[in-house]
């Protein structure tokens, strides 16, 4: 059995369309992109397979010295090597052509970011208020490389076993992606693909020297020593962004990864699971634990307890000591739980390292709650700019009282009717280009980030699919659109309701076309 | 009336034939056979109306309320009906203009009418 939920931002028209393809050689079914010729994301006769994330680093920085302004050499091994220019041309309506020269090392062209430039390197002027340094910087990134990832698709459209599947995935190229295997036989595996650079450990995490050859990216790691893993002796194989290697992997692939908060659930319940159902994984899909608050919600709460200052405080109290940490869109309490998180991250780390994404990122919720369960009187909780030393029992009081003065603000004093979660989150699948009107918006979701379920404001579940790859194909799929991308269709946004409703449609696989339900459309003519 | 319904016709089924604005253009002929500016502005609202209100409901009740829905979300209308009043208020408007602008076209073609003063 497979299960597939790609979250990924939500748009409408839907990025996908569900497709079932029948051609001489194949019977695939699944969903695509549309215009691509195959299924991206689905099953045939014989294997199914689906996709995440896989977070590999596969783009670098160099910094280059150039002999002179013109930009026609360039420093690299001890050698001035010759830098290669093209011409590109943007072709502007009723304007004239603007043409654009790029300069290009052995590392990737050299990609102007100009606030970002070193004041150390090269020629500095400053043209419109932006520091510009002729000395460049090199871009390496996988994605300029030529790759052929359709075939990969192709292949896997066509695959009949495991070893054409393995077969596929080298192919593959930029994005890495984890590609989750089930077949016929009742073999299930997980293989991390793509062209990924072999790298040392942190290598590429900082701007490297372009002049020294070590910097270079040398090799990629071989197929076979790509993470995977093929019939496990627990039964289950998965993949939720997380880290996809133990810590004596060889290689190096990123430093980021998404915290294991939803891998931990998911690998909960399938874990307790003796057969899987179609219904059990639907249900895992829709999971909406939240890992994070279960471990750290009975120490806020003590926090909190002795100092409730009103009746709204103390309701607000007794609705989080009562919450099942489950993120329903129904219940108050997990907006109460996010808000007051994100007071908590704005006291924690601020005063050390200012407005997040400014000059740094803030640590991620694997830190904090690392810091909760084990150092709550680190230094990070001490705010910086006051004399007495905080610790996380001051913050998270603080926070507390700020969330519930906050909340009553903005929704009123009906915690249960106006502080629910599909009211303050909720989610907005807008029109791709924006345009008002032809997106569908607040949509009263539950889930949330790092839960299995991770339904945001603007991103979710983009395909849920589930197959059983027993004698008999049974699958069950649904995407937030609809089929057609005429906005005054009817199949514009059909199964968005259903969708957020958790529901999933049966999936008609069969390779004869009187088998299938719908209508016939015949293309082409007959000479 | 059975004049109204005649150009009315006229418009419904030559609209999908000819560019939108071609119905203003018709209805500026129409006011130059008015007789009064009261007739050439009742009679522009009217065939506007009628040919507008006809093709706009058929279109409704065939599919295109999804899309009208969006538009008027877009325009900030609230409700498809919304949309579909507003847009027959702007053409009772645009309609009774064409006419009359025919009207006083004619007008200007016309020898001053003599004062009995100077007979």
């Amino acid at each position: 059995m497979l299960a597939n939920d790609p979250h990924l931002g939500l748009n409408l028209p839907s990025i996908w369309y569900a497709m079932h393809l029948v051609s001489p050689n194949q019977n695939v079914m699944g969903v695509t992109l549309p215009g691509t010729p195959g299924i991206i994301i689905g099953f045939n006769d014989h294997i199914s397979w689906g996709l995440t994330n896989g977070y590999d680093d596969v783009m670098d920085w160099y910094d280059i010295q150039f002999k002179d302004s013109t930009m026609t050499e360039y420093f690299h091994d001890n050698k001035w090597k010759p830098t290669q220019k093209i011409v590109e041309k943007f072709k502007i309506k009723g304007g004239k052509t603007f043409s654009d020269t790029i300069t290009f090392t052995h590392h990737g062209p050299i990609v102007w970011d100009t606030p970002y430039q070193t004041l150390s390197l090269g020629e500095k002027s400053i043209r419109n208020s932006i520091r510009q340094v002729s000395t460049g910087r090199a871009l390496r990134w996988l994605a300029h490389d030529e790759s052929n990832e359709l075939r990969t698709f192709y292949l896997l459209n066509t695959a009949e076993n495991y070893a054409d599947y393995v077969h596929a995935l080298e192919y593959f190229n930029c994005p890495g992606q984890n590609f989750a295997y089930a077949d016929v036989e009742g073999n299930i595996a997980l293989w991390h693909a793509g062209n990924t650079p072999a790298k040392w450990a942190k290598q590429g995490m900082f701007i490297s020297d372009g002049a020294d050859p070590r910097y270079d990216w040398q090799a990629t790691v071989p197929h076979h020593q790509k993470p995977h893993v093929k019939n496990p002796g627990r039964g289950y194989v998965g993949s939720a962004n997380q880290h996809p290697t133990t810590s004596d992997y060889p290689y190096f692939l990123s430093e980021f990864y998404w915290a294991s908060f939803r891998w931990n659930q998911i690998h909960t319940r399938l874990d307790t699971l003796q057969s899987a159902t179609i219904n059990d994984m639907l249900e895992i899909q829709l999971d909406n634990r939240s890992v994070f608050a279960e471990k750290t919600m009975p120490i806020i709460l003590r926090t909190w307890k002795n100092h409730l200052k009103n009746d709204l405080e103390k309701q607000t109290f007794t609705i989080l000591s009562n919450w099942d940490y489950e993120m329903n869109g129904h219940s108050p309490a997990p907006t109460l739980y996010r808000y007051w998180y994100g007071i908590l991250e704005e006291l924690t780390w601020e005063d050390d390292l200012g407005i997040d994404n400014e000059r740094f990122i803030w640590p991620y919720r694997d830190k904090m709650m690392e810091l909760i369960l084990t150092n709550p009187k680190s230094h990070w909780f001490d705010d910086k700019t006051t004399i007495q030393i905080e610790t996380f029992s001051h913050q998270s009081l603080k926070a507390f009282h700020k969330m519930v003065s906050d909340l009553q603000n903005k929704y009123g004093d009906d915690i249960l009717k106006d502080w629910i979660w599909a009211k303050h989150q909720g989610t907005d699948i807008n029109h791709v280009a924006n345009i008002p009107g032809l997106g569908m918006m607040g949509l009263p979701t539950s889930g949330g980030s790092d839960i299995p379920n991770a339904t945001g404001t603007t991103f979710g579940p983009s395909w849920r699919l589930v197959v059983d790859m027993g004698e008999k194909k049974l699958a069950y799929g649904i995407y937030p659109g609809g089929q057609s991308g005429f906005p005054g269709s009817a199949y514009y946004d059909n199964m968005i309701d259903d969708w957020v409703n958790g529901i999933a449609y049966p999936l008609s696989f069969s390779e004869k076309a009187s088998d299938i339900s719908g209508e016939t459309i015949i293309l082409g003519n007959d000479k | 009336m059975k004049r109204i319904l005649i150009i009315s016709l006229i418009c419904f089924f030559g609209l999908p034939f000819t560019p939108w604005w071609m119905l203003w253009v018709v209805l500026g002929i129409c006011g130059w056979f008015a007789t009064t500016p009261k007739e050439a502005m009742s009679m522009g609202a009217k065939v506007a109306t009628l040919t507008w209100g006809i093709k706009i409901g058929s279109e409704f009740f065939t599919g295109g309320s999804i899309l009208m829905q969006r538009v008027a979300d877009m325009m900030g209308l609230g409700s498809s009906i919304g949309l579909v009043i507003a847009t027959l208020v702007l053409v009772v408007f645009l309609g009774g203009l064409s006419t009359m602008s025919g009207y006083q076209l004619k007008m200007l073609f016309l020898p001053p009418a003599t004062s009995p003063k100077n007979m």
